[in-house]
């Protein structure tokens, strides 16, 4: 108990300070450096930079000739400064656009994102596809831009500012015949995508409330189609990340980012683990995989109670360690290093190739390894279950027979002076314990205080 | 086969978590370059027809140089 407070203490003192550096930060910087850096990559000629004015603002490019008066060369411009409305997966993606006077996309450069780096790796490829494009052409995804695969709001949004910052200063600083940028898709909200998460935390729950193994595995299963294979999203530390840095994406495009954020954050404040339990795509990979290796009769890695209890804190340390570095350099992108993450967005680099079929590998002859020993965002959830409103408790006539400690998958629990002990961070609420006690004793029930956790 | 004690199988999962510990602070690592060296990667690189642009310099006279070739052997190309 005293060792998850503290936990708790340090979590809330990084995330806090954390988020309060990256704010005042913010405040005293802007993108005028990153900006400045792009533009001297770009024009690396006689040609003179303009400091950026104007409305639209932008930065005028001059072509210096020793016996001729300054000519108009190019524009450039962020993109953000025109169309600050347009978000990608995780708020804006800040570009420097370059434009000849005829028109031309001269360059496109990234100042600021907070998108999924697995796929913004890809990136450079598809700003390619701008380059020596009139600003006057369509720049519809999907048919004049190939959008990036898997990250569509992403491509999307890019795809989207360069257009319409493109045309506006075309049409008011170049004085061009542009027209007016390529059609917008219509904004529609997308019940389908509030409506499936919830029906999957209600199976979740109902899984768990009802003992119910069937239930628990069609919301795991449901779960790894749904988030993992259709959708690509997961509850991550990069939320939590962007949570911190008030970087929210739009409700319309990206309710399903919202329901999983809140589902989770409730449940595991009501119930505990039940999106890491039920829910998690990885943990069903992890599970069907471990159970597959004992199907092959492969020898499985057990390592003792009081190694693998320590081993446990080495996620908090992942924790602690993205949530700083990511405030530290102010982007969320950081905190990308889950392997869920790295998985199901199917793009990564050799490293992080590497680390999924390690994970995986791993995953085979130990019972949820990355669950127990790494994965961030499931320590996060970890302290919120510590504080549960309703946990599995036992009742006083427990005559520490220890069956539940035998049972439990994830080695939460311990027995100790014949009473066991539960660690409840670490419980993914299958309710082997209760089901399995010969006195039925064990039960999800209000918090009593009274029963002893581990680390009192 | 030589099966596992609880005692060695310990040391396994030290080794396991520091392997583990070293790759997410590579993969960390590379996120965090990805996103420094944005700005600066050169990012926009044209996609050049190259078959289109020889044709057109053969059209007008021209040959073109195969500039992949020069640098596999270390060298540059001859200055008209």
């Amino acid at each position: 108990m005293k060792t998850n407070r503290f936990l708790s203490i340090v979590f809330l003192a990084i995330f806090c300070t954390g988020a309060l550096y990256y704010h005042f930060r913010q405040s005293q910087s802007n993108d005028i450096n990153l900006e400045n850096k792009a533009l001297t990559d770009i024009f690396t000629g006689p040609e003179k930079v303009h400091p950026k004015l104007g409305s639209p603002p932008r930065y005028d490019i001059y072509q210096t000739r020793p016996d001729n008066p300054e000519v108009l060369a190019a524009v450039a411009f962020n993109t953000y400064d025109i169309t600050p409305r347009i978000k990608g997966y995780a708020g804006p993606v800040k570009l420097l656009v370059a434009i000849s006077t005829d028109g031309t996309i001269k360059d496109v450069r990234v100042l600021k994102h907070s998108e999924t780096p697995s796929y913004v790796f890809t990136l450079d490829e598809f700003m390619a596809q701008f380059k020596g494009k009139n600003i006057a052409d369509s720049f519809q995804l999907g048919k004049d831009i190939d959008g990036i695969t898997r990250a569509t709001m992403t491509s999307e949004a890019v795809a989207r500012s360069v257009d319409k910052g493109a045309k506006a200063i075309g049409r008011q600083i170049l004085e061009l015949d542009v027209g007016g940028p390529s059609g917008d898709r219509p904004k529609t909200l997308s019940y389908i995508h509030i409506i499936v998460p919830l029906m999957l935390f209600i199976v979740a729950v109902g899984g768990v409330l009802g003992r119910n193994t069937f239930l628990r595995g069609l919301a795991l299963l449901t779960g790894f189609v749904y988030l993992g294979l259709i959708k690509s999203t997961m509850v991550s530390v990069v939320q939590l990340v962007n949570i911190g840095m008030l970087k929210f994406p739009d409700f319309v495009t990206n309710p399903l980012w919202y329901c999983l954020v809140v589902m989770t954050l409730l449940s595991s404040v009501i119930l505990g683990m039940v999106y890491c339990g039920s829910i998690c795509p990885f943990a069903g990979v992890q599970e069907v995989l471990f159970h597959l290796g004992r199907k092959l009769k492969w020898e499985e890695l057990k390592f003792s109670h009081k190694v693998a209890g320590q081993a446990r804190y080495v996620k908090f340390g992942i924790l602690f360690v993205v949530l700083a570095a990511s405030f530290i350099i102010g982007n969320s992108s950081a905190a990308n290093v889950e392997v869920f993450l790295i998985l199901f967005a199917a793009h990564a680099s050799q490293a992080g190739w590497a680390f999924v079929v390690f994970i995986l590998t791993l995953s085979v002859f130990h019972f949820r390894f990355w669950c127990k020993f790494l994965c961030p965002i499931g320590a996060f959830n970890g302290l919120l279950a510590d504080k549960s409103i309703y946990k599995i408790q036992f009742g006083p006539e427990c005559g520490g027979c220890g069956v539940c400690d035998k049972v439990c998958p994830v080695g939460a629990i311990q027995m100790v002076d014949d009473k066991p002990l539960i660690d409840y961070p670490e419980c993914t609420l299958c309710n082997k314990c209760v089901e399995k006690c010969p006195k039925e004793i064990l039960f999800l029930t209000r918090n009593r205080q009274q029963g002893l956790t581990k680390h009192d | 086969m030589i099966k596992p004690t609880i005692k060695s199988s310990d040391k396994i999962l030290a080794v396991l978590l520091l392997l583990s510990v070293l790759m997410v602070g590579q993969i960390m690592n590379e996120n965090i370059n990805s996103i420094r060296l944005a700005a600066l990667s050169g990012s926009a690189k044209p996609k050049v027809d190259v078959d289109k642009v020889k044709a057109k310099l053969r059209q007008a006279g021209l040959t073109p140089y195969e500039a992949k070739y020069w640098k596999i052997i270390d060298a540059r190309p001859q200055k008209d």
